[in-house]
């Protein structure tokens, strides 16, 4: 079994001192990873990351995830490239095939089909690849949830990481996933790993750490109103209790989805902390 | 202090980490004002590079010399000029081209539009920049309301009268007029000097700072020989007599470049010098001489 990995994605963006501030934090939180999220309105990734590598000691840093659409192929594996030099080898590369349409429309950026975004997916990572062919490259990490990117991710990715979202995800709401189509979605990349042994991340949507769980789900059911709250209670990417609760629970997935490396999003950056103090060397 | 001059570095040399911490503290103690990072394919990404180089050092104004306006999604280049220029705390210079490298266009997958399609293209990047500036909206904000500095590079009319128009600098290129995407010669004095009247007929009473980018450095004590030897090494395109005049040269003791500086200033009204990474070693005497 993998030991656990817990990242975290850093969104908002500020002054120099405040990031500086929030990556230190997230080190001293005792998180392994941290990660910057690639849209609009947000942080800077590439030079957040490298300002964030000069704020920390420890922590890996990683792109979660880059919108393979925004990016030309060939200038996005120099930005890498240099970071993962700049970094001193902290890097670990996480790309996506985008999925807020708005975006795209605002940087004048073509929407396209799901398989030509899927294609520039593929482009993204074959630059990467070329940019490393005489010397292993930064670890890589592709999310998804469709069949032909967890598949490509199964072929070419050191972790792959799982969206817990259901199709049809829409803005504005958390469309997430129930727990058996999740499942269905870990089995299908074992399948396609056919053996070969990879990281599994999930992104945990909702966390609170509280003694009223019955509340806690309450709050969780107005949010994703078409599961319900006996649902909610057995999902991933939901985590709902005390610190210790909350462990047992990840102690579960992993055990039982073999999914080991887990992100929550910056505003749950606080929320994970003690859970992360409970599985310490578990 | 060196006068009203200002003088930066433009590295090229894509390096380790540890070398580029050094390079930049290097630039930084030999009293340069300005480094600044190309925007080529085979080179170090700008906007990291600058991040890192503004952690390092504590004085020197980071610069983009220039980026090639083509290759970047303007709504995407925003969140990067804002969001190093928050970074590194209002040090950002932003300098921008029209691009000029055919290959470079080829080896990225993209087509090279002509001429005029790059600088619409790069007329299109200053305006969205600019309207990102301004509206309080938009995340990240820059470090000031008005945005970094902005540096136009290039000689073509168009691009020079965006540059007087837009631009708090003007980098000349010193290169003669050439097939477009061919190799770069070195211009004359004279052409120069023309290039400089325009842009002045275009900035009318506006105050601009002009910027050559200075390809030969040659400190020594023979000027004559060095001269001629550049006039080979630049295979007699321009000869002995006008390489002596041409403010891209910068070739004598430091007390003869120091003075050919201010002749420059009177006549070009350049008071601003980037010199490539390989030279700074070598022309930081002028810096002294110049205090």
């Amino acid at each position: 079994m993998r030991p656990f990995r817990f990242g975290v994605a850093l969104v908002a963006p500020g002054s120099r001192a405040e990031w500086v501030a929030k990556c230190r934090q997230a080190e001293d939180l005792g998180y392994d990873v941290v990660g910057v999220v690639d849209h609009l309105g947000r942080v800077a990734p590439v030079p957040a990351l490298l300002l964030a590598a000069e704020a920390t000691e420890r922590v890996k840093l990683n792109t979660f995830v880059l919108n393979a659409s925004f990016h030309n192929p060939v200038l996005l594996a120099r930005d890498l490239a240099g970071l993962d030099e700049f970094t001193g080898g902290r890097l670990e590369v996480g790309i996506g095939a985008g999925y807020v349409r708005a975006e795209f429309e605002a940087a004048g950026i073509e929407w396209g089909t799901p398989g030509q975004r899927f294609e520039r997916v593929v482009r993204a990572v074959t630059e990467l690849e070329r940019a490393y062919e005489s010397r292993p490259r930064p670890p890589l990490l592709l999310g998804g949830r469709g069949d032909r990117m967890l598949t490509f991710a199964a072929e070419h990715a050191e972790t792959i990481a799982f969206t817990g979202t259901a199709p049809g995800a829409a803005e504005g709401r958390l469309a997430l996933a129930g727990p058996a189509a999740l499942a269905e979605r870990v089995d299908f990349v074992k399948r396609a790993l056919g053996g070969r042994d990879a990281e599994l991340n999930l992104l945990i949507h909702f966390i609170r750490i509280t003694g009223d769980r019955r509340a806690a789900l309450d709050a969780a059911h107005r949010l994703v109103p078409h599961l319900s709250a006996g649902e909610l209670g057995e999902l991933p990417t939901v985590v709902i209790g005390s610190a210790e609760a909350a462990a047992e629970q990840l102690l579960r997935t992993r055990e039982t989805l073999g999914v080991s490396y887990f992100t929550v999003i910056e505003e749950d950056l606080t929320r994970l902390a003690p859970v992360i103090e409970c599985l310490r060397g578990r | 202090m060196t006068g009203d001059f200002r003088f930066g570095v433009n590295m090229v040399v894509p390096d380790s980490r540890a070398a580029w911490v050094e390079k930049c503290r290097k630039v930084e103690d030999l009293g340069y004002d300005v480094l600044s990072a190309a925007d080529h394919l085979g080179m170090a990404p700008p906007f990291p590079a600058l991040v890192l180089a503004g952690e390092v050092t504590s004085r020197v104004k980071l610069n983009t010399f220039v980026l090639n306006a083509p290759f970047y999604n303007p709504v995407l280049l925003a969140r990067d000029v804002t969001g190093t220029d928050q970074f590194t705390e209002g040090r950002l210079e932003l300098g921008l081209g029209a691009g000029y490298v055919k290959e470079e266009f080829e080896a990225a997958g993209m087509p090279f539009p002509s001429a005029r399609e790059r600088v619409d293209h790069l007329e299109r990047t200053i305006l969205e920049l600019k309207r990102r500036y301004a509206d309080p909206e938009h995340k990240p904000g820059p470090a000031r309301p008005e945005g970094p500095p902005l540096l136009l590079g290039g000689r073509g009319d168009r691009i020079l009268t965006l540059a007087a128009e837009h631009a708090d600098i003007i980098g000349f290129t010193g290169t003669a007029k050439t097939p477009d995407g061919g190799a770069l010669v070195p211009a004359s004095a004279e052409d120069i000097e023309e290039r400089v009247k325009f842009v002045r007929s275009k900035l009318g009473d506006r105050e601009a700072e002009f910027n050559l980018l200075c390809h030969f450095v040659h400190i020594t004590d023979d000027r004559a020989a060095a001269l001629e030897e550049l006039a080979k090494l630049t295979k007699g395109v321009l000869s002995v007599d006008q390489l002596a005049e041409v403010p891209t040269a910068l070739v004598g003791s430091p007390a003869e470049v120091a003075e050919q500086l201010h002749a420059h200033r009177e006549r070009f009204g350049l008071t601003y010098y980037t010199v490539l990474e390989q030279n700074m070693e070598q022309f930081a005497p002028v810096l002294e001489a110049l205090r």
